[in-house]
């Protein structure tokens, strides 16, 4: 079953109905809307861990996808005349203020400060926050194209960590990352961790206490490629037909670098943090900073399942050998292009005590909203089993949206 | 410039240091003295995996494991090959380590693996004697590595990782080229393969194995305590190849050079962490990346996409290439000495330098801008000579190193992640070794 790509923006815009007013009349607006919320992943291994993450709703947020981290991909649709606004509408139904915020595009930020025991005026959130319980508008008001990290900016050193994060994607043109770089597929790499005795401390309220003081000892030992770590018998992300030529954006929203390393053939290092390269770069690895995006074009030149994997060594789950940083990208002719699975396969966090959380930053007392109650959302491993209540134009942008994987020129293949 | 030199018949010149010392130095000057070391002229290798013990800088023992060339002692790092563009290569792996291994060959293209049984990554060789046959085509010049593609963050640290030089299409040892194209021409080669270790993973798997990994926290957290070049922390780094002291681990680094020569540097970060690879002395030209030239083409004739650096981040997995000058260009004084007993003569070419001293001609004759103190006022370090003046040495104090019997001029190479430059705390030591320019025609092994 192909979608046309175009079914993204009427979706999109059909859902953006009344925020298309707050813009400019020349613009061209994407508007999304996320609910941040809390949820319990499981892990291979069996461990649950409490996370933060975002779901993709409509327009009235009655209802949403599943809660994921990373949270739902934003593809904004190529093809209209610049500028291009990007909307971004939070409610937040965490118990402590949250916002969003995305390296180097370029918006109006309102930094939030407090004043810590010492007297002294320090930044606590990037931008305005959205209060616990509240709604939020978030706006870029002239989108440049490429691949984009997007992430709490209040308390970013615990908020993301705790899985605040997800990707923005915004093509120069329908099939053209950048100008001078078409591409035939894609596959999407989000690299991320969770160290469980942080997540542990967040949901207990002993962040910020002796008991966990600070980020500065963060441990992780969970390493997730599109919010999972890999499990044996994972099948590879297809990818397309020898001769094509796939991008991959590599996204890195963890705290640690990846390095990764390809297999079997080269890639062509096209852009770095949404900057096109002058003169792409070939290797078969590339350094991606903790938070920093890369695009990389592969090309294979037969047949086969060609690995991408941590060069540093992230490889272990829970510190057992063959998991974490592990990918695999299929190539074969006549592929069927798979859409991967959800991110965090998870249960519903219903019936879990809604910790009392504490201040995020330690020895200073956070007044905003910490005794809102969190509201946990419901969960779910796909979005075929989820988002039946909104229509079809919600379910496309839920597939298109919402999945980590794999795209084709042109749509999907098949999901 | 070197190839002008070769052409010379042997010039002598003759300088008389102060005191007792007189140094003759005889510039015949080979071209491409230096050569890294490791297996050449074959296509077919055997290998075996094993376990021994490698010796650390500050005389501590871990256990490691490494390759055997056919089945000798397994060394560390893994015998560098030396191909040629072209060869089809075939390594056959025998185990006998305890655990299932194999290797993979990052930037090679064209690799297949038989035998063995199906890993993540590659076939593998079976825990006590599986074997796998792994081939592949050397089409690209330039410096690759190969390592274990079974749990390599266990397996690398560990000690499975070694070199692959490629020799470019008509490679003329005379006058070698990295890759072919004219600018990556060099006189001399030094290889700089960049590991660590954490030996609290080396001392648990000797004490209860593998297994006993998995209830720590060594692998999410690493914590090397040892860095290595080519296999040697500082100062076993500037000891000779193949020292006996040194059984396992044969390959030195450290590089030599005349002044104006061109010294071609493979560097490698083979571990699993980020070593800022720093020079002293001068910047560096780097040109190459992963085996490939740094180019906005293909067909472009040269890397043009060169870039200066004196400090290169050497990011795990990548190899990087670069050629070093040294020639005391404005430094301001006569890096060969002035007054009594130093006549030596400058003759500028086009762009200031002596043709065989390769003295910057301006400085000929400016005095060392500083009075120097005589040897009761000063601590002698390992590397003085005895003289400031390049291919002079002169009578040290009873008890002084003299670790520099040439009279070079010395330069501290290593990481500059600091940290990296210890054995295990002890400073110093790691990542670490010493730049060595030397006078024309002083041999350089």
């Amino acid at each position: 079953m192909r979608y046309p790509i175009t079914l993204r923006v009427a979706g999109s815009l059909l859902l953006a109905g009344s925020a298309l007013a707050l813009t400019t009349s020349a613009a061209h607006a994407a508007d999304f809307y996320l609910v941040a919320r809390g949820f319990d992943a499981t892990l291979p291994d069996g461990a649950v861990v409490p996370m933060w993450g975002f779901a993709e709703c409509d327009a009235t947020f009655t209802s949403c996808g599943p809660t994921t981290s990373p949270g739902p991909t934003l593809r904004v649709p190529p093809g209209e005349p610049s500028p291009v606004v990007l909307n971004l509408h939070v409610r937040n139904e965490l118990a402590v203020p949250t916002s969003a915020y995305i390296p180097d595009q370029l918006a109006a930020l309102s930094p939030v400060k407090f004043t810590d025991a010492m007297g002294r005026a320090r930044v606590r959130s990037l931008t305005a926050e959205t209060p616990a319980g509240g709604d939020g508008l978030y706006t870029w008001p002239d989108l440049r194209p490429g691949t984009y990290l997007y992430h709490s900016g209040t308390h970013p050193q615990v908020q993301v960590q705790m899985g605040l994060l997800g990707v923005l994607v915004y093509d120069a043109a329908p099939g053209v990352a950048y100008p001078g770089v078409p591409y035939d597929a894609e596959a999407l790499l989000v690299y991320s961790e969770i160290d469980p005795a942080l997540h542990a401390a967040v949901a207990d309220g002993t962040y910020g206490t002796p008991a966990y003081p600070s980020t500065f000892d963060y441990k992780p030992t969970y390493f997730l490629v599109n919010g999972a770590p890999y499990t044996p018998g994972t099948p590879p992300l297809s990818v397309g037909e020898p001769g094509d030529r796939v991008l991959l954006r590599l996204v890195n929203a963890a705290l640690g670098h990846r390095a990764p390393q390809l297999l079997g053939g080269y890639l062509s290092l096209v852009a770095e943090e949404g900057h096109p390269l002058a003169f792409p770069g070939e290797r078969y690895g590339t350094f991606l900073g903790a938070g920093t995006t890369q695009d990389a074009i592969f090309v294979a030149g037969a047949e086969g399942v060609y690995p991408i994997y941590d060069r540093m060594g992230s490889l272990t789950t829970n510190n057992v050998s063959g998991g974490g940083s592990y990918a695999f990208l299929s190539v074969a002719h006549n592929a069927l292009v798979n859409v991967t699975p959800a991110p965090l396969s998870g249960s519903p966090a219903a019936g879990r005590p809604s910790a009392p959380q504490q201040d995020l930053t330690p020895g200073t007392p956070d007044p905003a909203g910490l005794d809102a109650p969190a509201d946990r959302g419901a969960f779910g491993c796909g979005a075929a089993e989820t988002g039946g209540a909104g229509g079809l134009a919600l379910m496309i942008a839920l597939a298109l949206g919402a999945l980590v994987g794999v795209r084709r020129r042109g749509g999907w293949r098949r999901s | 410039m070197n190839e002008q030199i070769t052409r010379l018949p042997a010039v002598v010149i003759a300088v008389v240091a102060a005191g007792l010392l007189s140094v003759t130095l005889v510039a015949d000057v080979p071209a491409a003295e230096a050569r890294i070391n490791g297996l050449s002229g074959a296509t077919t290798f055997n290998f075996t995996a094993k376990a021994d013990h490698l010796s650390t800088g500050e005389g501590s023992v871990l256990l490691f494991w490494g390759i055997a060339n056919g089945n000798g002692r397994a060394q560390y790092t893994a015998p560098t090959l030396i191909l040629n563009q072209g060869d089809s290569v075939t390594i056959a792996l025998t185990n006998e380590l305890p655990v299932a291994t194999s290797l993979v060959f990052p930037g090679q293209t064209h690799v297949s693996a038989s035998g063995g049984t199906a890993g993540l990554l590659t076939r593998e060789a079976a825990a006590n004697g599986g074997t796998v046959t792994y081939t592949f085509l050397a089409d690209h010049p330039g410096t690759y590595l190969y390592h274990s593609g079974t749990n390599p963050e266990i397996q690398v640290d560990m000690g499975l990782v070694g070199a692959i030089i490629v020799r470019p299409t008509g490679f003329d040892p005379l006058n070698p080229t990295a890759y072919g194209p004219p600018d990556t021409a060099y006189d001399n080669e030094v290889l700089y393969l960049m590991t660590e270790m954490d030996p609290r993973l080396h001392a648990l798997v000797e004490s209860q194995g593998v297994a006993a990994l998995e209830s720590t926290d060594y692998l999410s957290n690493p914590e090397p305590n040892y860095w290595f070049l080519n296999g040697r922390n500082a100062p076993d780094t500037m000891a000779g190849d193949g020292v006996a002291y040194l059984p396992v681990q044969p390959y030195s680094c450290m590089p030599m050079m005349h002044p104006g020569d061109k010294l071609l540097m493979r560097n490698i970060g083979g571990g699993k962490d980020l070593h800022p690879f720093h020079t002293h002395g001068n910047h560096f030209r780097l040109f190459a990346k992963d085996g490939r030239l740094l180019r906005t083409s293909d067909a472009a004739p040269i890397s043009d996409l060169a870039t200066y650096e004196y400090t290169h981040k050497a990011i795990p997995g990548e190899t990087f290439d670069f050629i070093f000058e040294w020639t005391g260009e404005q430094l301001g004084w006569d890096i060969y000495g002035t007054g009594p007993g130093f006549h030596h003569t400058c003759t500028p070419d086009a762009s200031g330098f002596d043709l065989v001293t390769k003295e910057y001609c301006p400085d000929h004759g400016k005095p060392i801008p500083v009075q120097l103190p005589p040897d009761f006022e000063v601590a002698i370090g390992s590397h003085w000579g005895g003289s400031p003046y390049l291919g002079h040495t002169a009578q040290m104090p009873p008890g002084a190193a003299g670790l520099n019997p040439m009279g070079g001029f010395t330069y501290m190479w290593h990481s500059h992640q600091e940290r990296d430059m210890v054995n295990n705390d002890v400073f110093p030591g790691g990542m670490m070794t010493m730049l060595m320019v030397v006078a024309p025609g002083t041999h350089i092994h």
